[in-house]
């Protein structure tokens, strides 16, 4: 039997759980992105650990067959999310050490 | 053209049938499936490619692979934003200060920081775009994202070199 061209045509299912562990790889980034500033900055570690079941149930819950303007609020979602992660770890480079400081 | 309902896609079976937004049948799967959208005829005076404002819910509905695909490529790039960020956070909260350069490390952190976000917002444009040119049967624009990157990398390596000179100089 010849194979076809494109792998996935071998098993369609694949492209869709190999974007649910996309999602869920992202949602582990968030969590160890969370747990690294923990130590330094409780209260920005804390918020970015908050995120992570929030990003996990995005991929788990909102289906990639959605409408399109949903699919693109739900990935809007992770750049507010991503962008928020970078203006956290700016203020904390530049006002110290979180909870530490005040101690 | 009939546009199918976009609650109900699945997983298009091998060899399914596409529609372009002009209702001509592509293959989009299978030996020898149909034409690329470079090679498909789209001669009605369409821009060519969409800009980052265009609006995804244009156009037909593509076959879920290519959603999916594009979906998986802005989500990687949302994990490298991460990388990026929680490196320049090290950079400046780990790392021991340069001796006589006391900026040394915000130098190098706060960039890798702001390229993590520029890199996010940058993925969301172009899914948005991919998105869009998709649905219209259209040929993906070239990405900014490796050229953003490679410059900025390559600006911190170069700080990260003089500042490393200044403290043994100093």
């Amino acid at each position: 039997m010849a194979l076809p061209e494109d792998p996935e045509d071998l098993a369609p299912g694949t492209a869709a759980e190999r974007t649910r562990l996309a999602w869920e790889r992202t949602a582990i980034a968030f969590g160890a992105v969370g747990l690294a500033m923990l130590r330094g900055e409780p209260v920005a570690g804390a918020l970015v650990l908050a995120a992570t079941p929030l990003i996990w149930a995005l991929g788990r819950y909102v289906s990639s067959a959605a409408p399109p303007q949903q699919r693109a609020r739900r990935l809007l979602l992770v750049t507010v999310a991503v962008t928020g992660v970078a203006v956290l770890a700016v203020v904390a480079a530049f006002i110290g050490h979180g909870l530490t400081r005040f101690r | 053209m009939t546009r199918p309902p976009s609650g109900s896609a699945t997983v298009t079976a091998p060899g399914a049938a596409r529609t372009c937004h002009h209702g001509c049948a592509r293959n989009s799967g299978g030996p020898g499936g149909g034409a690329t959208s470079s090679q498909h005829g789209h001669a009605d005076g369409e821009p060519g490619n969409p800009g980052p404002a265009a609006d995804p819910g244009t156009g037909a509905e593509p076959d879920v692979r290519f959603t999916l695909a594009n979906e998986r490529t802005f989500l990687a790039w949302n994990r490298t934003a991460l990388a990026l960020v929680v490196a320049g956070l090290g950079i400046v909260q780990l790392l021991p200060p340069f001796p006589g350069v006391p900026w040394g490390r915000h130098a190098l952190g706060v960039p890798l920081i702001v390229l993590g976000a520029v890199v996010s917002v940058t993925a969301y444009l172009e899914w948005r775009r991919n998105q869009t040119a998709l649905r219209r049967s259209e040929p993906i624009p070239q990405s900014l994202l490796p050229r953003i990157l490679v410059v900025t990398i390559t600006g911190v390596a170069a700080l990260s070199a003089v500042v490393l000179l200044v403290s043994a100089v100093r």
